[in-house]
């Protein structure tokens, strides 16, 4: 994988995260011969742009981008299973991008078959990102979301 | 010899799967996947927290942590495995060896969540699994038992005085639900039976969860031969030749060749039959070995494997029969690729476990990989998951490759097994690689026809 790296103020990293920018900045990598680059902050934000398409606009969940702070801590799948953002019998995802959660809060669910099993947090914080696509395969321990612990 | 049907199409018995998950770990996964990959069909390797980085993974078609690093909670987990396979489609369960290979529970659990179990049936596991009830159906079948009754010691300690004296001193008092060497106690004095009664049978309780024993004469010098086997769902059995397995550390297997040396070709082909037919008897299916002890030129039963067992490489070189192919056709539903009849073996081939441990103390061994180098070349194969960074987990077997050789002759095959031996590097960890080596180079050994106290006493001997 060719890889850049370059540091950018955390200002400017949060203009990156609108996902307008995030995909145009992905186009420009795909072009240039670039699968990927980071951008890391003073503050330890880290942001990954990976090139091509897949890239969309509607938050980290659907995105093939990944955003994680150095101290965001990971919600892992209790048991392999398929990963579901949304619960299939509810409209909305029980927590999204960038809110505050509590301990033990079901953020996500995985099915296996006709079971669908909960995902939930260990402690308070925001939840700052997703790391894998709704419907891919994740196994136990596998980390599907990350938090931000609250200070 | 193999077919060429492809696999993942309507078997006979209608069995059809075309998704396999191998819940297991190590070179029999990388074994098992071989197998399905070269018949076409996708695998689902699973693993635990210390088997992320397993090799396995990057030509598995999908690769899935099911739990924690220890075997309870993952390769144990009969739910984990089960919901992993609901979770990625699988259509059937290979097992492998060890873990829940011999575990009727489970077969039925595969089976009942509308899965394929590739084994026998959960009634031939179950009854392979009770030493007397396997005993009662080897006699019935004409499979030559080893002297004793078929049926558990009376609780009257003067009864079990009375069975002793009949079948003549040395006895061996067994647990009927034991199994790789535990739960026995051999009585030479009649003085000593009542307190190796009592022991036994709360050993027996406490470990395996029942308390039934039975007694056998005791063989003082045999060897430990097999027979492998095979069978489909359509009657027909086949006997694929013979092992001589009696190089143990206390009921180890260290080294495994093909065919037994000196045993006449007419006594085994004698009781290879009556394995057959005991198969046919019972219903079984897929790959089994049925185990005996050969003393004076007599076979004795001892016990049955209802699984794929860590030596079937030497019986596949000697046969060229690819053993895990022929489980995955059966268990598709569709018949043997090979008749008796054309069953026909060749050369001699050896095997030698290699294991992360010293090897004279056999302490485990666990640690980084800093260096491997196998041995290549014509009628040598190397079945491992290790490679150079590989990390030897604490919680698993220690085995971490086997060493096989096949060469026209056995003197051939040892001194092919040498060569590949000394050509053979494991840096980082301690190995039983020099074990092997002295082995080899050892004249009694070389001779042939060693039984089964053979390597123990070696041992004891080198230490003095």
């Amino acid at each position: 994988m060719t890889k850049g790296r370059k540091r950018k103020s955390g200002s400017i990293a949060e203009q990156i995260l609108d996902p307008a920018t995030l995909g145009k900045i992905a186009l420009w990598l795909e072009d240039a011969g670039v699968d990927s680059i980071e951008i890391e902050t003073e503050g330890g934000r880290l942001v990954r742009i990976v090139a091509g398409a897949g890239i969309s606009s509607d938050g980290a969940g659907d995105a093939d981008v990944s955003v994680s702070r150095n101290s965001a801590k990971p919600a892992k799948a209790p048991i392999a299973g398929h990963f579901l953002p949304v619960h299939p019998a509810r409209d909305a995802a029980e927590a999204t991008i960038g809110t505050a959660v509590f301990p033990e809060q079901i953020i996500g669910f995985l099915r296996v078959g006709p079971l669908i099993m909960p995902i939930d947090t260990e402690e308070a914080g925001t939840l700052d990102g997703c790391v894998v696509e709704p419907g891919s395969l994740v196994g136990y321990g596998d980390t599907v979301f990350l938090i931000e612990p609250a200070q | 010899m193999m077919s060429t049907v492809q696999m993942g199409s309507e078997g006979e018995s209608g069995r059809r799967f075309e998704k396999v998950l191998i819940a297991n770990r190590g070179e029999i996964a990388m074994r098992v996947q071989r197998a399905c990959r070269e018949l076409g069909l996708r695998t689902v390797m699973i693993c635990s927290d210390a088997d992320r980085d397993a090799p396995y993974r990057t030509t598995a078609d999908e690769f899935v942590c099911i739990g924690p690093a220890a075997p309870g909670q993952s390769y144990l987990n009969q739910a984990a495995v089960l919901l992993a396979a609901r979770a990625t489609g699988a259509g059937a369960i290979h097992p492998g060896y060890g873990f829940l290979s011999e575990n009727a529970g489970f077969a039925e659990a595969v089976e009942a969540a509308g899965l394929v179990f590739i084994g026998p049936p959960a009634s031939a596991i179950r009854t392979m699994g009770d030493k007397i009830a396997a005993k009662r159906a080897m006699i019935e079948a004409g499979v030559p038992c080893v002297p004793g009754p078929d049926a558990a010691l009376p609780e009257d300690i003067r009864s079990s005085e009375d069975i002793a004296h009949s079948i003549g001193y040395p006895v061996i008092v067994k647990a009927a639900g034991g199994g790789g060497g535990r739960g026995m106690r051999v009585v030479r004095d009649p003085a000593m039976l009542r307190d190796a009664v009592l022991v036994t049978r709360e050993e027996a309780r406490r470990a395996f969860g029942r308390p039934e024993l039975y007694m056998e004469k005791f063989l003082e010098h045999p060897r430990h031969i097999e027979i492998q086997v095979l069978c489909d769902d359509h009657g027909n059995a086949v006997w694929l030749g013979h092992r001589d397995c009696s190089m143990q550390r206390r009921h180890q297997k260290v080294v495994e060749e093909a065919p037994a040396p000196g045993i006449a070709a007419d006594i085994v082909a004698a009781v290879g039959e009556r394995c057959a037919n005991a198969c046919r008897q019972i219903g079984y299916r897929g790959a089994g070995t049925f185990e005996f002890l050969y003393e004076n030129g007599e076979f004795y039963f001892i016990e049955m494997n209802t699984r794929l067992q860590v030596e079937h490489p030497v019986t596949e070189m000697t046969s060229g029969i690819d053993i895990v192919c022929e489980q995955l056709r059966v268990a598709q539903g569709l018949p043997l690729s090979i008749s008796q009849a054309e069953m026909r073996a060749h050369g001699h081939s050896f095997e030698c476990r290699i294991n992360a441990e010293d090897p004279f103390t056999f302490a485990a061994s666990p640690g980084r990989i800093v260096a491997a180098e196998f041995p290549s070349g014509p009628g040598v194969r190397v079945d491992t998951h290790v490679a150079t960074g590989y990390k030897v987990s604490p919680y698993y077997d220690s085995l971490i490759a086997k060493l096989i050789v096949h060469a026209p002759t056995r003197d051939e095959a040892i001194r092919r097994m040498r060569v590949a031996l000394a050509d053979t590097r494991i840096d980082g960890i301690s190995t039983n690689l020099p074990l092997h080596r002295e082995l080899f180079g050892d004249p009694a050994f070389c001779t042939g026809e060693t039984d089964i106290h053979y390597l123990e006493k070696w041992l004891d001997e080198r230490k003095k």
